[in-house]
């Protein structure tokens, strides 16, 4: 295999050990989260940043295509126990661009929620207060008025001794 | 040399734009230095599939990770300093959460005597407050028993929704206090801005406005007014007559890179609780004649709990607050410290936002366990923030930097800050409470957040950046009048959250912008008394 097609299965096999698929939803390198994941590494981490992450998993037990699925769980186990700020980056890129998905989307909406692809400018229908039902009936609630703050007992308070007027 | 200004105002958020507008209405001429540009509202990633993405970059609130044209960076290893450089600064991106300080918040003098009094009282400033909420459009609530009695709001609550009822069934359970959140925000078409559409971005501010931005909700009428508002104009320093008098500013055109003067007969410093004690201490320790200037940093302390229920909640749909408690709001030293918080309640996130850890590092596994994880727990979550009055301490700071500098070859700031043990006090009890509140909603999940490091660093995401030129009745002990007046230099006025004396148990811009319009309408109304003025007031 060239350099390029190993790449783009390194790649594709970490964003898969991360989010695999499932009955419904699809697998992280389903859906194209691979590029993504390289396009925000180098904004991030600069030109160099994926040959560098292939050449971390390398380090740790990689590369990722020639072991089975525990075996490639071990090796992102170990990043994340050695490398932990830059696990977290990885990880959070991958998740970010999963739910960017249409694919994904369709997937929540059909979880029951109405969920759209970007905020705006759609929004959602979230209803209006309602006085009759939301309106708060405890009666709870104090506060002082400004002619009713006093000086308060510090006597308790051993760790302010010295520190107060 | 540029032609004289009336007044000079430095900064263009949410201060700066009440400042200018009040003072341009009056017919002054009124010059406004920003440093950032202009923040489109196309220029927001709410039109974007990857806006959760962006807002790890270019839409992050912390500008050292930002790192904008517009920015400058601030080092500090105990804060993480957020804020938005541009036209309306922090409105940009901030959740406009609209809660009033309590009249105890100005009297913590006579409470106790680890923080001073106000100069001025709650009474002084609850007719800014009003008037605030009509200018910048707000939606509530009236009749809270938590706080003093007031004219209510220009707009309607914000829908509860299934987060708000859920929460407040737990708040009833645990007899607490609760209340629709007021918010900069409004729930139907007010000032020619469309209500909220419940789009639940608020994380990257409002593109819509819904929000006031306030590029779009106030510098309308300020440059309606006449304000000369120049966007991309940074400036170095503050110059000083023989007289003791300002005389103007120094700015560069981050356009051509010139260098230019403006002359102003009064200066108004709103650049946020950062940016204003940096720009004194890089004008040669100006209004320092105290040594308070850059001291008593207050960011308020902060812990919070995100939680999940079994029912759906929607999380991801509407206005990201949703109540507040102020429970605690008031002090009781029988929890073992001074000073008071406050729960704020807000949704979660979308889908990615929730995924990565929302508010607290909660976050789903990754592997096998991914998708059931994300069935259990999207939709079904919501956040509780207690935030609450830290101390001020001299020691927690803003200085300049020795070694990082802008874009311009300005120092940078620096900050140092560290709670008081009654800070910390408060957290571990607060934190107490969240569990508490978490097990009140039959969480089946939920996770604490302290905001400490690995080192054990108290690292809070610090969005509110107050007392670093606080007001005071003492020139020997504060940088400002009552009036905002620098007690060394007459002719200065400092608008900004630096002007606080303490922080309060709320989110604060409400009151920074109340003190503003206190302060402009001050400022407008003797003026032809105070644009010469050799000496400050007393109070």
């Amino acid at each position: 295999m060239g350099d390029a097609k190993a790449l783009a299965a390194e790649l594709a096999a970490l964003v898969d050990v991360l989010v695999p698929g499932d009955r419904e939803f699809p697998s992280a390198s389903d859906i194209g989260v691979q590029a993504k994941l390289a396009d925000r590494l180098i904004v991030m981490r600069g030109q160099g940043a994926v040959r560098g992450l292939i050449d971390a998993l390398a380090a740790c037990g990689g590369p990722l295509a020639g072991l089975n699925q525990e075996g490639r769980t071990a090796v992102l186990a170990r990043i994340e126990r050695e490398r932990p700020d830059d696990f977290l980056m990885i990880r959070n890129m991958v998740y970010l661009s999963y739910y960017e998905s249409p694919a994904v989307h369709e997937v929540i909406r059909a979880m029951g929620f109405t969920y759209n692809a970007a905020p705006l400018p759609r929004g959602y229908d979230v209803g209006k207060f309602d006085p009759a039902t939301d309106t708060p009936r405890h009666g709870r609630g104090h506060f002082m008025q400004t002619d009713q703050v006093k000086r308060v007992d510090l006597s308790q308070l051993d760790f302010l001794e010295g520190s107060h007027d | 040399m540029t032609e004289p200004a009336d007044v000079l105002v430095i900064g263009s958020g949410a201060s700066g734009a009440l400042a200018s507008m009040v003072l341009g209405q009056a017919g002054l001429r009124v010059v406004c230095l920003e440093q950032g540009g202009w923040t489109a509202p196309e220029d927001h990633p709410h039109y974007s599939a990857d806006w959760e993405w962006q807002r790890q970059k270019r839409w992050h609130p912390n500008n050292n990770i930002r790192k904008g044209r517009d920015d400058f960076p601030v080092e500090s290893t105990t804060s993480n300093i957020l804020m938005w450089n541009a036209v309306g600064g922090s409105t940009n991106v901030y959740t406009a959460l609209w809660p009033r300080y309590r009249p105890s918040d100005f009297r913590k003098g006579v409470e106790h005597g680890l923080a001073p009094d106000w100069p001025i009282a709650y009474e002084d400033l609850a007719p800014f407050y009003d008037r605030v909420d009509r200018i910048v459009g707000v939606s509530g609530l009236a009749g809270n028993p938590a706080m003093p009695p007031h004219d209510g709001y220009p707009t309607p609550p914000l829908p509860l929704r299934p987060v708000g009822r859920n929460l407040a069934k737990a708040f009833d359970r645990l007899g607490w206090h609760w209340w629709p959140i007021p918010a900069g925000v409004v729930s139907e078409p007010y000032d020619g801005r469309p209500g909220c559409n419940g789009c639940s971005a608020c994380a990257a501010g409002c593109a819509r406005g819904s929000m006031s931005k306030f590029s779009l909700s106030v510098w309308p009428k300020a440059l309606d007014a006449g304000v000369d508002l120049r966007p991309l104009a940074r400036v170095e320093r503050l110059e000083r007559g023989k007289d003791g008098r300002l005389t103007g500013a120094v700015y560069v055109d981050r356009r051509t890179g010139a260098r230019h003067f403006q002359a102003a007969d009064v200066v108004v410093l709103a650049a946020n609780g950062v940016g204003t004690p940096r720009l004194l201490l890089m004008s040669d320790d100006l209004a320092n004649g105290s040594d308070q200037v850059g001291r008593n940093l207050m960011h308020h302390t902060l812990v919070a709990c995100e939680l999940w229920v079994e029912q759906p909640l929607h999380s991801h749909m509407g206005f990201i607050g949703a109540l507040i408690s102020q429970e605690f709001a008031e002090t009781d030293t029988s929890r073992g410290f001074v000073n008071g918080f406050n729960f704020n309640c807000a949704t979660a996130g979308h889908a990615g936002g929730q995924s990565i850890g929302f508010v607290t590092p909660a976050s789903a596994p990754w592997g096998k366990g991914h998708h059931d994880w994300f069935r259990s727990h999207f939709g079904h979550g919501c956040a509780v923030f207690a935030i609450g009055d830290d101390l001020p301490q001299a020691g927690n700071r803003v200085t300049l930097s020795d070694t990082e500098k802008d874009a311009d070859g300005l120092p940078a700031p620096k900050i140092t800050y560290a709670p008081h043990e009654n800070d910390s006090r408060m957290m571990r009890f607060a934190l107490q409470r969240l569990e508490d509140i978490a097990q009140a909603a039959d969480a089946f999940d939920y996770r604490l957040h302290d905001y400490m490091s690995s080192d054990g660093v108290y690292q809070t995401p610090a969005w509110h950046l107050l007392g670093t030129c606080r007001m005071g009745a003492d020139a020997a002990t504060s940088v400002i009048n009552k009036w905002h007046q620098a007690w060394d230099v007459p002719n200065l006025y400092i608008v900004d959250g630096s002007a606080l004396t303490t922080g309060g148990v709320v989110n604060p811009t409400n009151t920074i912008c109340a003190l503003a319009l206190r302060a402009a309408e001050h400022l407008r109304d003797h003026f032809s008394e105070l644009r010469g003025a050799t000496r400050t007031w007393a109070n």
